[in-house]
């Protein structure tokens, strides 16, 4: 738990008859991180592979798959299983669809700029793209013209006209990617040119001149004839068509296609794999890691299905080598890998802090929000997005478990939404319902306030009051975070640079401790009240020389292990700035106790009104908890990390590993 | 615990040397947090920067950003330190 999974170094050697095999068996037990291959020296024998020969045609596939899926907008979330077909059939299913979901997209795009002239009144412009000139020789006013816009190829619908009538005149022009044309011919063959047009989605332009001029007309007789905007109807009546027809296509299609992309997404996995290994003429070599854990299962299963003729090598990994980092953790802890990911990866030589964030994060939320109220509701939002967004899933389960330390705490406290005490009538009769000595134990003494008679929640500690308790209390938090951050430290330099090493930079530190304790609760009375009395019961117990003794040998050790830096912080007192920051474990919970308890009283004030009132203190209650729920989880959230990643972090924690990659399907 | 609770009640008679102390250590606690601003201000706008050119460098930024934060923390302890002395705790 406290260790990165422990890793082989693995080699693969064979002939290459075998390496297709072996690769199909790796993806499918998907336990190893494959290193790319990558020629060193000039003397290698090994060259990097070429991918499968089918690779080309299976990545187009791919292509056409992903562009279907956009097309027509099918969601990819979620777990499928891959499609159970060979390759080639998905091949043939999807050749026909792809060009029939491209003909009526490119058939939607035509229509919409086509909506879009007449929206925009671009009309007229677009048609002098075509810069017509009129002929003289030509007899215009006897030949029907077709003027608009044409969705596919000028020059084939030119080719296909002059061999029905050769006697015509074809302009062409392009207007923001749409083909305009003027086409005149004699009127003889009308029909068989207009059906060809209609092949083309020929789009008349509504004639300018009739747009222009509509008011007018419209109060002559025969206006009736007379249609404004009739194209744009019959543009938008196409879009609508065109999205119909794609709506049904992905009804029909979105689960063959979602299941294909998987499969085939799968095999140009494996077609490309040989891109990492090295090869020669007749031989393969793989170089990768695989866990300690899967290692024996993937050697029995190679050799069954290479026969026993392959080599299978595992390693340990040598000194310095940059082993790829695979957490350990049970479920629980898991949730706080993003946490962690946020910052940096461990490496493989350090102690994982997972364990340690998965303690300390939810006590630090909690100790900070720490209200009943405040909890439950933020456990509600928590649950609410793990459920809407199954990214943020793993990292929701860290955010409940801070929520659900935020109730406790809460209840120590005896905050829910910020009111400590029971209305004074209420509070009368609870006290006078429970016994003497069940109030007394959880601290339900009544007193007078200005006149008033406070009847508190059952509670431990009510921080709005015990200051000082508080302040210590989260010093002393500070203290033991930044001691367990030191040691772990100590561990993990002794392991990788020895004793002396770990005893310089680490053991340095823990010898100054004594004397920022002793500081802290003396000369400068930052620990008071209970925590000081049991501090000077054990640790101060030591005489002031000792303390003094064990600094200066400390600050010593410190400025040997780290140099110039060391003389700096030692200077400079940063153990000491480290601890006082987790006075902040106070402040930021103070602050949003404040805000709830400002709410309260104007709601309070609001509500002692009478009726009138009611309405706005509602109001006031509702916005001012929305805030401060708002801030409640961000402020504790950010105040939370940064005491991790800045004072406990800075203590021992490296960090850079590289990630583990398992070759094999995964769902990102 | 009870010394404090009594020592809230005293409070309420408030003289000037009360008031000028309660000045001093909401000075502590403004000033910490000018300067606490004035330093983010400068470390907050890089930081996004390099999280726009590589969103992995989210924590690292987010932990600059924070880093100046401490000096309102002191100026609060000092601020508390200074009630503390006025109170006579």
């Amino acid at each position: 738990m406290l260790r990165p999974q422990e890793m082989y170094k693995l080699t693969i050697f064979g002939p290459k008859t075998y390496m297709k095999r072996v690769i199909e068996e790796l993806y499918s037990m998907n336990v190893v991180h494959i290193e790319d291959y990558s020629k060193q020296t000039e003397e290698e024998v090994f060259e990097i592979g070429e991918p499968y020969e089918e690779n080309e045609k299976y990545a187009e596939l791919l292509v056409n798959i992903r562009s279907l899926v956009s097309n027509l907008n099918i969601e990819m979330a979620g777990y499928v299983e891959p499609r159970d077909t060979s390759v080639e059939a998905i091949m043939q299913k999807t050749e026909p669809l792809f060009s029939q979901v491209t003909s009526l997209i490119r058939k939607r795009d035509y229509y919409t700029k086509i909506k879009d002239f007449y929206v925009s009144g671009s009309v007229k412009r677009s048609l002098n793209s075509m810069k017509l000139t009129f002929e003289e020789d030509v007899d215009y006013p006897n030949m029907i013209h077709y003027i608009g816009f044409i969705n596919g190829d000028a020059g084939e619908l030119k080719s296909e006209v002059d061999k029905l009538a050769a006697n015509n005149v074809f302009k062409t022009g392009n207007f923001e990617g749409v083909r305009t044309i003027a086409l005149f011919v004699e009127p003889g063959k009308k029909d068989k040119i207009e059906k060809i047009l209609e092949d083309y989605e020929f789009s008349p332009a509504d004639n300018p001149v009739v747009k222009d001029h509509y008011l007018d007309l419209k109060s002559k007789p025969g206006h009736k004839f007379v249609k404004l905007n009739h194209e744009l109807e019959v543009a938008e009546k196409k879009i609508a068509k065109v999205e119909s027809e794609l709506a049904k296509i992905k009804q029909d299609n979105s689960k063959f296609l979602v299941e294909a992309e998987k499969k085939v997404r799968m095999e140009v996995e494996k077609a490309e794999a040989p891109l990492k290994l090295g090869t020669t003429k007749n031989t393969f070599m793989l170089k990768g890691w695989v866990a300690v854990k899967n290692s024996k299962k993937l050697k029995v299963n190679v050799e069954q299905i290479t026969k026993g003729k392959v080599l299978i090598r595992f390693d340990k990994p040598a000194k310095g080598e940059q082993v790829p980092v695979a957490y350990n953790h049970p479920k629980v802890v898991k949730s706080f890998e993003p946490l962690l990911e946020l910052y940096t990866r461990p490496n493989y030589k350090e102690i994982d802090p997972t364990f340690f964030m998965f303690l300390t994060f939810p006590i630090f939320f909690g100790f900070m929000l720490g209200d009943v109220g405040y909890g439950l509701i933020t456990m509600a939002i928590f649950l609410t997005v793990k459920k809407k967004v199954p990214a943020a899933s793993k990292m929701m389960n860290a955010f409940v478990l801070a929520s659900i330390s935020t109730i406790i705490f809460g209840m120590v406290y005896g905050e829910y939404f910020g009111l400590e005490y029971f209305p004074e009538n209420m509070g009368e009769q609870v006290y006078a319902a429970l016994p003497e000595g069940l109030r007394q134990s959880f601290n339900m003494v009544a007193y007078e306030h200005h006149g008033h008679m406070n009847y508190p929640f059952p509670h431990f500690f009510h921080r709005g009051v015990y200051l000082g308790d508080l302040l210590s209390i989260s010093i002393i938090i500070g203290i033991t975070h930044i001691l367990i951050g030191l040691i772990i430290g100590f561990i993990n330099i002794n392991r990788n640079h020895g004793f002396l090493h770990a005893l310089y930079e680490k053991g340095g530190w823990l010898m100054i401790m004594p004397m920022m304790i002793f500081i802290l609760s003396g000369p400068l009375p930052i620990i008071t009240g209970t925590i000081k009395e049991m501090l000077q019961a054990t640790i101060l117990q030591l005489p002031i020389a000792a303390i003094a003794g064990l600094f200066v040998l400390g600050a010593i050790l410190v400025v040997k292990g780290e140099g110039v830096t060391g003389v700096i912080e030692v200077m400079f007192f940063s153990l000491m700035s480290n601890i006082l920051s987790y006075a902040r474990l106070m402040a930021v919970g103070l602050a949003s106790l404040s805000l709830a308890v400002v709410v309260n009283d104007l709601a309070g004030g609001m509500f002692a009104l009478g009726l009138v009132g009611i309405i706005p203190g509602v109001l006031i209650l509702v916005a001012g908890h929305t805030i401060n729920i708002a801030l409640g989880i961000l402020s504790p959230f950010l105040h939370s990390i940064r005491l991790h990643y800045v004072e406990f972090f800075g203590k021992f924690y490296k960090g850079g590993g590289k990630k583990y990659t398992t070759f094999g399907y995964s769902e990102e | 615990l009870d010394t404090q609770k009594s020592r809230r009640k005293k409070m309420v008679d408030i003289t000037v040397g009360t008031g000028l102390v309660a000045i001093g250590a909401a000075l502590a606690v403004g000033i910490g947090a000018l300067g606490a601003g004035l330093a983010m201000s400068g470390i907050g706008p890089a930081a996004v920067g390099a999280m726009a050119e590589k969103e992995e460098l989210f924590g690292k930024g987010l932990l600059l950003t924070v880093i100046p934060e401490s000096l309102v923390i002191f100026g609060l302890v000092v601020g508390i330190l200074i009630l503390g002395i006025a109170t006579g705790g």
